[in-house]
């Protein structure tokens, strides 16, 4: 096994497998996150990184990076390039439906890209966007009956509410701040609650859709770079700043802080054969584990070559 | 004059009013029409508006002033909210008539004026009571299914309308095909063009510029030193170069063309007539270049790298420019948007409107285009038509909110109206337009075949937590059954009519010419 200093952008759930974006490619784990070893090429960093069900396999492999979009349907063996031209930063998709699915990839200066397919094909769906550098898109946790999507960039928070052919600009409290990480209530169809984290305004806070906002003031940093809602425990939000996680068990009123070593610019949750996992990438630093929502925090094992015989 | 022009006038406003009524309600029924010439079919039509303009004339010259009066008030509801024709035309209808025959018999025509407009402020004020936001797009096509009576493109309209916002540019256009659908256009676009051809790739007559600079100026150019020190601005920082102005000729163009290679393009700002200043203004903000004015003596070779503003992609076609992911500063342009939208509030004509929403449009980046299908010609034109008023209706109810509908919020105004503390005629005049306002009701009942009396005196005791569903025949809750009408409509449908039956109250002559044209324009 050889370590590199590996920076970890993202993760995702497949039916058997977790899998991770990162700055040495795509990385795949069997044990809920325990371990993780490379999939395919490990010279191409990889940003984002989303699955779907398919119809003939149990994994569609949809990533974004330098590169643009690249799909696999059979768990990563092959790759394909679907989308090509600004590097992507992020993706969001439906992950309800079978086989086809939306996929709203964002990219660093040509907006968003919208596939109905489950990312074979791309046109680009970026009405209403100022500006055109994407960093997070969320959806809805009801999108296939809502259609809702928020999108955080450069200068600010965006809403669509017809699965994302177009977006309205939202207005947030104090002045004009990238948008780096978003977390919707798994309730949010009837709470329409969600949180935004902000470059240099913290957090704010939303409980009508979207459509008004204020900033979380127990939240004493001013850089927010991961958020998730957990599904599991709907009372339980974890944020990562540049100096560690902080956690909230009231929905994100009032938040604790825990120290982590290097930046975290990653957070997700999944749930596992063994339990539920909350995993946390780091910026040149791995990934960290935590199987008690968050309150301690273990290294995961990144295995980027097979030992020689 | 006197009794005769009374009896003459209403008996024209009841024929008008005779020829929509049967329009009006889910349970509506259809009017045909013969064609002013020609030996065609008859249109079949469904909507108070088109029927009025068709409408050009009946026979008595005397009974048709009633009609064109009414005929009138029925277009200038469709035109300044987009719906709610059928339902001016039987209130004014209903008041007018109580109202002259009430003048006939001797009552004090002031003190009736006095309670009328009155009893119309005391409705209005009930309406604003009643109204509540709507914000979510299934709810904006709620409101507007009931003029489109088609679900689906109702729910394309609440789509449409929750992208660009109640004040957004949405077109409606005639499709080449048979179905109706939308498309959201990116970014900033307008009328304008590139002012060469030769500045236009030969085969695909468009151009595209990724990264350009963009200088913004008002004044023309047409030397070459005015456009030599900005090609050299952008040939030194490795970047392409759009130039908007309003004209380029002579050696400036000659130049820009000897040049096109290096990536230039030129093209005209948006609006040729009318807000063209505050236009290019625009321009300038959204893509973040400093405006070159003539009124500033600014001069081209004092232009520096940080006056020129910046976009993802900029693209010219003959007759269309656009720019992609402008640069401009994003408070200045939300700041400025408040104040175009606040414009928009004041504005009084359709024209004026639609000036400011193209301007808005281009400061939110964001238009929709909306392209109406049909099997046949008519067909298709007569849904463009109900499209333009869904439109209008779905804008109205975003604005001002919704009431429960079917003709109920105006039965609870009519109880609020009743309530005044009036004495004398101007009791008299509140009366009559209490009287009036519970007419949309019975003839909503009286088109579906329901005794309307006692569905009258049931919304009255019933109050506006119901409303008659009339196709199924129940009372239900409004708010859950989408039965929803917007305030805004409501409001101008009470004021118009009141103002018609007001004028008409204190016509005592009618004059005519001894062969009237043809009312061909309402």
């Amino acid at each position: 096994m050889m370590s590199h200093p590996v920076s970890v952008f993202g993760f995702a759930a497949g039916e058997d497998m977790l899998v991770a974006a990162s700055s040495h490619g795509l990385l795949a784990s069997v044990d809920g996150g325990a371990t993780w070893e490379s999939v395919g090429d490990v010279s191409l960093p990889v940003h984002a990184v989303l699955t779907f069900a398919g119809q003939t396999s149990p994994d569609v492999i949809v990533t974004g990076g330098p590169a643009g979009v690249q799909r696999s349907e059979n768990g990563g063996v092959c790759w394909l390039t679907s989308l090509t031209g600004s590097p992507i930063t992020t993706l969001a998709g439906d992950r309800d439906r079978s086989g086809a699915g939306i996929v709203l990839a964002g990219t660093e200066a040509d907006g968003v890209f919208r596939s109905d397919d489950g990312g074979v094909h791309w046109v680009s769906s970026s009405a209403g966007l100022f500006d055109l550098e994407a960093l997070t898109i969320a959806l809805s946790p009801s999108f296939p009956i809502d259609n809702t999507a928020f999108l955080g960039s450069a200068t600010g928070l965006y809403r669509s509410r017809n699965g994302g052919r177009a977006w309205r600009s939202l207005q947030l409290p104090g002045a004009e701040s990238a948008v780096q990480c978003l977390a919707i209530a798994p309730d949010f169809r009837e709470t329409g609650a969600l949180l935004a984290g902000t470059e240099n305004d913290g957090l704010v806070r939303s409980a009508d859709g979207g459509a008004s906002w204020a900033t979380v003031a127990s939240f004493d940093r001013s850089g927010v770079d991961a958020l998730i809602w957990s599904h599991v425990n709907p009372r339980l939000v974890i944020a990562a700043t540049a100096d560690g996680i902080g956690r909230s068990v009231d929905a994100g009123e009032t938040w604790t802080h825990v120290d982590i070593p290097a930046p975290v610019i990653a957070l997700a949750e999944a749930v596992t054969s063994s339990g539920t996992v909350v995993l946390a990438g780091l910026f040149e630093g791995g990934s960290l584990r935590s199987t008690d929502g968050a309150l301690t925090w273990q290294p995961v094992e990144i295995q980027l070559e097979r030992e020689q015989a | 004059m006197g009794a005769a022009a009374r009896e003459a006038l209403i008996s024209g406003l009841n024929t008008m009013s005779a020829a929509v009524r049967p329009t009006l309600g889910p349970a509506g029924r259809t009017v045909a029409i013969a064609p002013i010439s020609g030996q065609g079919p008859p249109e079949v039509l469904d909507r108070a508006a088109t029927i009025a303009r068709r409408t050009i004339a009946i026979e008595d010259p005397f009974q048709n002033m009633g009609a064109m009066l009414l005929r009138h008030l029925i277009w200038r509801v469709h035109e300044e909210v987009g719906d709610g024709g059928a339902t001016a035309a039987v209130i004014a209808a209903r008041l007018t008539e109580s109202t002259v025959n009430y003048a006939g018999l001797g009552g004090d025509t002031l003190a009736v004026r006095r309670g009328i407009q009155l009893a119309a402020n005391a409705a209005n004020d009930r309406l604003r009571s009643l109204s509540r936001p709507i914000e979510m797009p299934r709810d904006i096509a709620t409101v507007v299914s009931g003029s489109l009576r088609n679900e689906q493109i109702a729910l394309m309209i609440g789509e449409v309308l929750d992208a660009v916002g109640p004040d957004g540019v949405i077109t409606v256009r005639k499709s080449p095909g048979v179905s109706t659908d939308c498309e959201f256009v990116e970014g900033v676009r307008w009328d304008g063009g590139s002012v060469s051809l030769y500045l236009l790739d030969d085969t695909v007559q468009t151009t595209t510029l990724d990264e350009p600079l963009i200088l913004v100026t008002d004044f023309p150019l047409k030397d070459a030193e005015d456009v030599l020190p900005i090609l050299e601005l952008a040939s030194s920082a490795g970047r392409s170069l759009v130039l908007i102005a309003p004209e380029v000729r002579d050696a400036a163009l000659a130049i820009l063309i000897a040049n096109r290679e290096r990536g230039i393009l030129a093209v005209k700002p948006p609006e040729p007539g009318g807000q063209k200043e505050r236009a290019i203004e625009e321009i300038a903000l959204i893509s973040g270049a400093r405006l070159q004015r003539r009124a500033r003596n600014d001069r081209l070779r004092d232009v520096k790298l940080a006056d020129l503003g910046s976009t993802r992609q900029a693209w010219a076609t003959r007759g269309l420019a656009g720019l992609l992911g402008a640069r401009g500063d994003r408070e200045a342009i939300r700041v400025r948007l408040g104040d175009v939208r606040s414009e928009l509030e004041r504005a009084s004509d359709d024209d004026a409107r639609d000036k400011l929403r193209a301007r808005i449009g281009r400061l939110a980046g964001i238009a929709a285009i909306v392209r109406v299908g049909g099997q046949t010609e008519s067909e298709q034109k007569e849904l463009e038509q109900r499209v333009e008023s869904a439109v209008a209706a779905g804008r109205a109810a975003l604005r001002e909110g919704v009431v429960p509908g079917g003709g109920c919020a105006l039965i609870a105004a009519a109880k609020a109206v009743s309530a005044l503390d009036l004495t004398g005629d101007e009791r008299v005049g509140a009366q009559l337009l209490a009287r009036s306002l519970e007419e949309p009701l019975r003839v909503i009942a009286i088109n579906a075949g329901i005794d309307d009396s006692p569905l009258v005196h049931n919304a009255y005791e019933r109050g506006p937590d119901a409303v008659f569903d009339v196709l199924h025949r129940t009372w239900v809750d409004p708010w859950q059954s989408g039965i929803l009408d917007a305030t805004s409509i409501l409001r101008q449908v009470i004021e118009l009519s009141v103002s018609s039956a007001v004028t008409t109250l204190f016509t005592d002559t009618l004059v005519r010419s001894p062969t009237p044209a043809n009312a061909f324009t309402p």
